[in-house]
């Protein structure tokens, strides 16, 4: 029965509880010193992909990241919550900020193939960017059927029975295998790592690949013009009475 | 734009809500965190060969009696969620050799399990333990009647846990540190191994020993194991029969993501 193979994708960002700051050239956010994790919706695609282990239906979890050195430890923390092994496409700092979710998922792509993948998941975004394209574009690279906002998986004869979160419901659909899943937040709530499983994860594999043995060319397609912080919120008034925010309301024209 | 903003407040409560989690976690783990510096450290700093004191003491502290597990008629001392360390991080742990002394480990649990049940695997016999951990699977075989038992484990401070966890039983017990794998001129005729395949070069070495033992001389070779995925992927596979296979208990589970059940295998 557990037959499947299962790539993840997990990506090392900005941790989700710090405060981003605008670098001074305005070209990106300040990463220097800042604490990094796992990106939360790429927790949520390990978790899912340990919970189909553990009903075993997955054989072996490949955690996969691209990125700097610094990536391991995202790695590390994908085999202490159950992954079996860990890839690493070690790219350097510099190149890393030229290089976008087209890179990326040209070289997911070529991992799923050489690792004869059975099933792809990875987060429905990064809380970093915000681009929402990497399991869109890696699906479409490897001709691969698609479950994009995933709320549940089940495993239906042999096929994948997906409930999408779209606009305003719920939608359900199946997808033949191999095929790509991306995790949408309610998918599951991740587990956290204990000691006894961190102390394993440190004796599992981490292969390390370089963008070159993947074939990827990694001219950089998008540029950034500015970065600009949200605007600051403006101090607000107290008023006394319903009549004064009445007469305040007309003055701003509101009603 | 409607679906952006239902991105961003899902996304808001999503932060929200781990940030919660979150801090309490680390409220609690960076006290945990630095009390494990300072241990370790402490536990570092000791003279080579640790002295007997040292060692014992930091385990009586850091671990608690408990028949959470598979085999609750073994007490055994264990680092347990109660136990401050347990919570520590990854960087806390690197550097230092790891307590695997302070769990007991599916393959072990579930071995030590079969044995109960099964006495006549065990009685009369002379008997290696290799990877003994706590101790738990040779503590269980002295008790079961064996003739002869050896605990044997690489790691001076498992060594002194399991002196530790035979006394909380009432039983002696004879223990080694001395790298045995790859030795083929061994007297024992019964090896046990529980939980011993969690690293793949290490599992290489360890299974083409056991495949060259049983090669040479009539061994009983007896293994428990999870399913870790390295052993499904060399020789050895073909050599295994299961005898049994077990549910773990849900604190296993919790500190084994990935496995609900685990085996006992014989190498025939
Ligand atoms: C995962 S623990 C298993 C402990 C115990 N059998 C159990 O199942 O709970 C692995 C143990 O093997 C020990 N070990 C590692 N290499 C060894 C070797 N070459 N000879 C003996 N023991 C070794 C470690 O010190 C550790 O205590």
């Amino acid at each position: 029965m557990a037959s499947l193979r299962v790539l993840v994708g997990c990506k090392r960002v900005i941790d989700y509880a710090v405060k981003v700051r605008v670098r001074p050239d305005k070209l990106g956010v300040v990463t220097d010193g800042v604490k990094h994790s796992m990106n939360p919706f790429d927790e949520i695609a390990i978790e899912e992909a340990v919970r189909l282990k553990e009903k075993k239906i997955a054989k072996e979890i490949v955690a996969v990241s691209c990125g700097p050195a610094k990536c391991q430890e995202t790695l590390r923390t994908a085999l202490a919550m159950g992954a079996d092994r860990a890839i690493h496409v070690e790219i350097a700092e510099k190149e890393y900020e030229g290089i976008g979710p087209l890179q990326v998922s040209k070289m997911l792509a070529k991992l799923a193939k050489d690792e004869d993948a059975n099933l792809f998941i990875v987060g429905k975004q990064a809380i970093d960017d915000d681009c929402n394209q990497t399991g869109q574009m890696l699906a479409s690279y490897l001709d691969w059927p698609q479950a994009t906002f995933a709320s549940e998986v089940v495993v239906e004869d042999g096929d994948l029975k997906v409930t999408r979160e779209v606009d305003g419901g719920l939608e359900t659909v199946k997808v033949k295998m191999p095929c790509v899943i991306t995790a949408d937040l309610r998918l599951n709530e991740p587990r956290y790592a204990t000691l006894p499983n961190i102390m394993k994860a440190k004796k599992k594999p981490m292969l390390k690949k370089k963008p070159a043995d993947l074939g990827v060319d990694m001219t950089p397609h998008v540029e950034v013009l500015k970065v600009d912080d949200p605007p600051t919120r403006e101090a607000g008034v107290k008023v006394e009475s319903a009549e004064e925010l009445v007469s305040k309301l007309k003055d701003v024209g509101c009603i | 734009m409607r679906v952006f903003n239902i991105i961003q407040s899902s996304l808001r409560t999503y932060r929200v809500k781990r940030y919660v989690f979150q801090s309490q976690l680390e409220c609690y783990s960076r006290h945990a965190t630095s009390i494990w510096r300072n241990k370790w450290q402490h536990y570092r700093a000791l003279p080579t060969g640790v002295t007997k004191l040292g060692s014992e003491q930091f385990i009586i502290k850091n671990t608690m009696a408990t028949t959470d597990h598979l085999t609750p008629e073994i007490n055994l001392r264990l680092m347990t969620p109660q136990c401050k360390l347990y919570h520590c991080k990854f960087d806390d742990t690197s550097g230092v050799s790891d307590p695997y002394w302070a769990f007991y480990w599916p393959g072990g649990q579930v071995l030590t399990r079969f044995l109960l049940d099964n006495p006549s695997y065990v009685i009369g016999k002379n008997i290696l333990d290799v990877g003994s951990g706590c101790g738990a699977t040779a503590i269980a075989c002295i008790k079961l009647g064996a003739n002869n038992v050896l605990a044997n484990d690489i790691d001076p401070v498992a060594e002194k846990a399991i002196h530790l966890n035979a006394e909380l039983n009432g039983v002696s017990i004879e223990t080694s540190t001395e790298n045995m794998i790859g030795k083929v001129d061994t007297e024992f005729d019964t090896i046990i191994l529980g939980d011993m395949f969690y690293d793949e070069s290490f599992t290489k070495q360890v299974t083409d020993w056991l495949l060259k033992l049983l090669s040479l001389k009539r061994k009983m070779i007896m293994i428990g194991d999870p399913g870790r995925v390295f052993l499904n992927q060399l020789p050895i596979r073909k050599h295994l029969h299961q005898l049994e296979k077990y549910r773990l208990t849900e604190q296993c589970k919790f500190e084994n993501h990935g496995f609900n059940d685990a085996a006992v295998w014989t190498i025939k």
